[in-house]
């Protein structure tokens, strides 16, 4: 049977802290998890993007309109421009470059400082894709204005998808910029230690 | 215009329990920055409320009373984001006995670690009496009975055991 533990042993051990430092524990921690996140999500979005890309591709190859074929181009270009400006923000985001304390934060400290300036630039590319498809429809297809802005695509990813992602962009935009804080406080105290 | 004297004891009393009171808001703080604001405002609450301080309680009491407070409305206000202390605190590694051979520093750490991770019931007992405080002191810090401070800290202890037990 377990007995307690000593009380004063616990006393000493925990009056024995030294003023609480930086929690480079969990740094660690929150970096191997944010990079398995990382991994993921790449993962993810380059299945996504290929299947993007191979159904533009089958219609345009299925279908007998020009127009196809200038929608394969224009999101084949498009999901380039996104994974270039993409891979452009997350220099120095992949890993520490190498095992000690400082490289893990400022792994961390460029991986906030990526999701925010991502924050604008996701939303323009998400408006700039949208007026791409919108001019598609109205020049190659020559669906009306009117019509087009009342379809339930464009009500669902422009008229409440591109408010709802541009606010979510924004709120992380925000998480990232307190994490931040806490992170260079920390890189503070690293440095006077 | 301030007042000398309450500035000698504001400063006295504040020095004098700096490491203490460090410890305290760590134990309730998600972050070191969370952890500096909440020093500080215990620190302007001191400031306030030391010219109502009567002499009923020990000074260190009435300091304790006021930080613990502090930390609890701290608890309450405190929106549930993600802190990397609160991540550190998921138990998800294996087991690490308490009889393991650590360090100093790690023991300490190991400690701090598995205070943050009482219920606060338990947490708010045990914090006390690891600065030293009796049963009586933390029943006037707490505003409870000192047998309530008992039964809580020998619950805080059979938990701290098995949280030491479980995770470094």
């Amino acid at each position: 049977m377990n007995a307690l533990p000593d009380l004063e042993q616990l006393k000493q051990r925990w009056q024995a802290q030294a003023a609480p430092g930086p929690d480079v524990a969990a740094l660690r921690e929150r970096v191997a998890a944010d990079t398995s996140a990382h991994q993921r999500t790449l993962v993810f979005v380059g299945l996504a993007t290929l299947l993007v890309v191979v159904l533009t591709l089958l219609y345009a190859w299925r279908s007998a309109r020009a127009a196809a074929w200038v929608s394969f181009v224009f999101t084949t270009g498009f999901a380039a421009v996104v994974w270039v400006i993409a891979l452009w923000l997350s220099r120095g985001t992949w890993r520490p470059r190498d095992e000690s304390t400082a490289a893990y934060l400022d792994v961390s400290i460029q991986r906030c400082k990526s999701v925010i300036v991502a924050a604008p630039v996701g939303i323009l590319l998400y408006l700039a894709g949208l007026a791409g498809a919108l001019i598609w429809k109205q020049r190659l297809l020559g669906v009306d204005w009117g019509q087009l802005l009342e379809a339930p695509a464009m009500i669902f990813a422009g008229w409440i998808g591109a408010p709802l992602y541009s606010l979510c962009m924004v709120w992380n935009a925000q998480r990232q910029r307190r994490r931040l804080a806490v992170l260079v406080d920390l890189k503070r105290q690293l440095s006077e230690s | 215009m301030t007042d000398p004297t309450r500035e000698q004891r504001f400063l006295a009393l504040l020095n004098a329990n700096l490491g203490a009171l460090r410890r305290l808001s760590s134990s309730y703080a998600g972050t070191t920055g969370e952890r500096d604001d909440l020093l500080q405002e215990i620190a302007l609450a001191l400031w306030q409320a030391l010219p109502r301080f009567r002499g009923e309680s020990s000074e260190r009491t009435f300091l304790f009373r006021i930080a613990h407070n502090h930390c609890i409305n701290h608890i309450v206000r405190r929106k549930p984001v993600e802190s990397l202390q609160q991540l550190e605190l998921d138990p998800e590694d294996g087991a690490h006995p308490i009889e393991m051979a650590l360090s100093s520093a790690q023991e300490s750490a190991r400690l701090v670690s598995a205070v943050r991770r009482l219920p606060l019931i338990q947490r708010e007992v045990v914090v006390l009496a690891l600065e030293d405080m009796d049963y009586a002191e933390i029943a006037a810090v707490l505003g409870i009975s000192e047998t309530n401070v008992g039964v809580r800290l020998n619950r805080a202890r059979a938990s701290l055991r098995k949280l030491m037990g479980e995770r470094a």
